[in-house]
């Protein structure tokens, strides 16, 4: 009975480490952590832009960074997920679908949440690259390249009934 | 060597503790508040969320609502059961498998995280060990009913190695997982650097007007302090089997490893913003001489 004890333990606790890294493939929850491998000196990211309600909708719209807007994706986790839909495994095509899912659920969650639904009318999310030289915190507004990624989804008005269409 | 069963007991009661603490810290309070915001159309399972039949998967999101408040009652109760001692025969297993569909869940919108995997991969030591002989509710009853308390065992001591060699393995494979994409490279081309200015595009929002976002903005302007930085990571965690060499033969050795352990995790925090804290919690496995001789006097 021991025996299959430390055998359980051996098998789910220390043989993932090996197979993941082996085949350099995750299973969540097993992994072999390789976060933070490889660095690229171009960085790819994607940022979430809101136009005013009732304002100039052709500008290129005003990055949001406030992370209450995020809740309760998460800040961080909603924009890798978006990246991740957007740079699938090899072989399979970008998911634009759930990008949009995702900005939907958001722009609706607005509509109902304290970020500021009555000042923002749509929002979009872009794909974003910053070269070496010119990215920085202080300049997170102006990569040197962006490409949207989903449709852009109107912020339904407070006290309304969120509306799950979006707006192209 | 600790053959007494009140650090692995103790080892249960703060890894179950920090697992719904992460739980809390992960849904913000609420995971059927939270299911309620997710669009079923981006749920796109991740690992042995895959094993999952898609034909049993709500299609609806008022019925995933409703299985999410069902798993978060039912995640917390046998959590809370596993932290006591209750019934522990039962509530370990039930805390993994519904762990293991909590957390899940929450990962199988887009993005997983890794830094509550230890909490989740020290559950499958923790099944098959008896960690609840002592400081438990089980321990208590059994007391109660006139059963002598817990002898020595071996039984107290292997899963304690175990998880320390799991401890170990997350560490040195990351260090490997380097090596092996990029090589030394990793260290010469100031890999650390990127990070560090990459880091303030993804996390920046959350380090801005921190302490965090001052520290690593400082950092990343000094290349040469990035260099020696990048040196001690990749040296610290491609040696860190070393640790177990020094717990058995040098212990002041041992517990500057320790030591400079936590500062990484720390470090890793506070410049990457990152949060691999969560591995505090498993760290009685490393003092059960401490805890065993404490408790046994006690």
């Amino acid at each position: 009975m021991r025996r299959a004890r430390i055998g359980f333990a051996i098998v789910f606790g220390l043989m993932p480490f090996v197979l993941c890294f082996a085949f350099n493939r995750e299973f969540w929850p097993f992994t072999h952590f390789p976060m933070y491998s490889k660095a690229s000196k171009r960085v790819v990211w994607t940022q979430l832009r809101a136009w005013p309600r009732g304002g100039d909708q052709t500008g290129p719209g005003e990055v949001i960074l406030d992370k209450d807007c995020f809740h309760p994706f998460g800040t961080v986790r909603f924009h890798y997920a978006l990246l991740n839909f957007m740079s699938p495994r090899a072989g399979a095509a970008p998911a634009r679908d759930k990008v949009d899912a995702m900005v939907g659920a958001l722009a609706r969650q607005w509509g109902s949440s304290s970020c500021s639904p009555e000042a923002w009318g749509t929002i979009q999310a872009y794909l974003v690259w910053f070269e070496p030289d010119g990215f920085s915190r202080w300049k997170i507004e102006n990569p040197s390249e962006m490409r949207a990624i989903s449709s852009r989804f109107e912020i339904p008005a407070p006290n309304l009934v969120p509306s799950s269409e979006g707006a192209p | 060597m600790s053959r007494k069963p009140y650090a692995l007991a103790v080892a249960r009661i703060t890894a179950y503790a920090a697992l719904l603490a992460t739980y809390f810290y992960f849904f913000t309070g609420s995971m059927s508040a939270w299911a309620r915001a997710m669009p079923l159309e981006a749920w796109t399972p991740v690992g042995v969320l895959s094993l999952w039949p898609e034909g049993w998967f709500p299609t609806t999101s008022a019925g995933f609502v409703q299985l999410c408040t069902w798993l978060e009652i039912l995640f917390v109760v046998s959590a809370l059961a596993a932290i006591t001692g209750f019934k522990w025969a039962w509530s370990a297993w039930t805390t993994l498998i519904l762990s293991l569909l909590v957390f899940g869940i929450r990962h199988s919108f887009g993005h997983a995280f890794r830094t509550e995997s230890i909490l989740l991969l020290a559950q499958f030591v923790f099944v098959v060990s008896k960690a609840a002989d002592a400081v438990s509710f089980d321990a208590w009853w059994a007391r109660r009913k006139g059963a002598s308390g817990p002898h020595e065992s071996i039984d107290y001591e292997w899963p304690l190695w175990i998880l320390r060699l799991m401890w170990v393995g997350i560490f040195f494979s990351s260090g490997l997982t380097k090596l092996r994409v990029s090589g030394f490279e990793w260290v010469t081309d100031n890999y650390i650097h990127d990070f560090l200015l990459s880091n303030l595009v993804t996390r920046g929002p959350n380090l801005e007007n921190q302490i965090q976002g001052g520290l690593s903005g400082w950092l990343a302007d000094h290349r040469e302090l990035c260099l020696v930085l990048g040196i001690l990571t990749l040296a610290f965690e491609i040696f860190y089997p070393v640790i177990l060499g020094l717990r058995l033969k040098w212990r002041r050795g041992f517990y500057v490893a320790l030591a400079m352990t936590i500062i990484f995790q720390m470090s890793v925090y506070i410049l990457m913003g990152v949060n691999f804290m969560f591995y505090f919690a498993l760290l009685p496995i490393w003092s059960d001489r401490w805890i065993d001789s404490r408790l046994s006097s006690s």
